[in-house]
């Protein structure tokens, strides 16, 4: 399988999780989107746990995936002054 | 108040979103934001718009997989009309391509990079929702 057909199988994959996730969540419904947003009224904090729990991953992640990244490139430059 | 309020599902289908942009980052480099994702689709050409058009389909066979899955269908509540609805709609079209990001884009990866811009962005867009609710709600 190429990379780019791989590309393709991960945003499938992504997208997926995505959907699946709003739909858990709740969020695919918009009076659940406006009871986090009615604030005066009959408040629904639900979103506030939506978003959270979104962040509780990706931040984590992403910090594992950037520092992944530097070491590679910081690898990789050690090896190309080595080597050339 | 509260009985609306599901933080076990909330919690959860947060968790299965974080995932989702997790992964998009990790193997494919890509900011899992849907404004971006919708309005590049436009914007672009070839594998660009190719990669965002599959992660689209995979949202709603995600969601679909929910239903088939659980046996029910969730509710979508809609209370406004349609011309209301389209009026909205466009809103939220130009709003999320002038500030480059919406709940996903900014909201939660931008935050998840600690980025100052998308914590702004974050915080604005919400005010205002809050602020369009409790104005509409004085004035109807």
């Amino acid at each position: 399988m190429g990379i780019g057909a791989l590309r393709l199988v991960v945003a499938l994959l992504s997208g997926a999780l995505f959907g699946l996730g709003l739909a858990v969540s709740g969020m695919a419904d918009p009076a659940k989107v406006i009871g986090f947003l009615d604030v005066a009224g009959d408040w629904d904090p639900t979103l506030a746990f939506v978003m959270g729990g979104a962040i509780l991953v990706a931040g984590p992640a992403f910090r594992l995936i950037f520092r992944a990244f530097v070491i590679a490139m910081v690898t990789g430059m050690a090896i190309y002054e080595r080597v050339f | 108040m509260l009985e609306e309020f599901t933080p076990i599902s909330g919690l959860v289908g947060g968790l299965l979103i974080g995932l989702s942009t997790a992964l998009l980052m990790f193997l494919n480099g890509s900011i899992a934001g849907i404004s971006g994702i919708v309005g590049g689709l436009v914007g672009r050409e070839g594998p660009e718009v190719g990669w965002r058009a599959v992660f689209l389909a995979g949202l709603l066979l995600g969601a679909f997989a929910y239903v088939l899955a659980t046996g029910e269908v969730f509710p979508v509540r809609v209370g406004t009309s349609l011309p209301v609805m389209v009026a909205a709609g466009l809103l939220v079209g130009f709003g999320t391509r002038l500030g480059s990001g919406c709940t996903s884009g900014h909201g939660v990866s931008g935050i998840a990079r600690l980025s100052r811009r998308s914590i702004v962005a974050t915080l604005v867009f919400m005010g205002a929702a809050v602020l369009t609710v409790l104005v509409g709600g004085l004035v109807t």
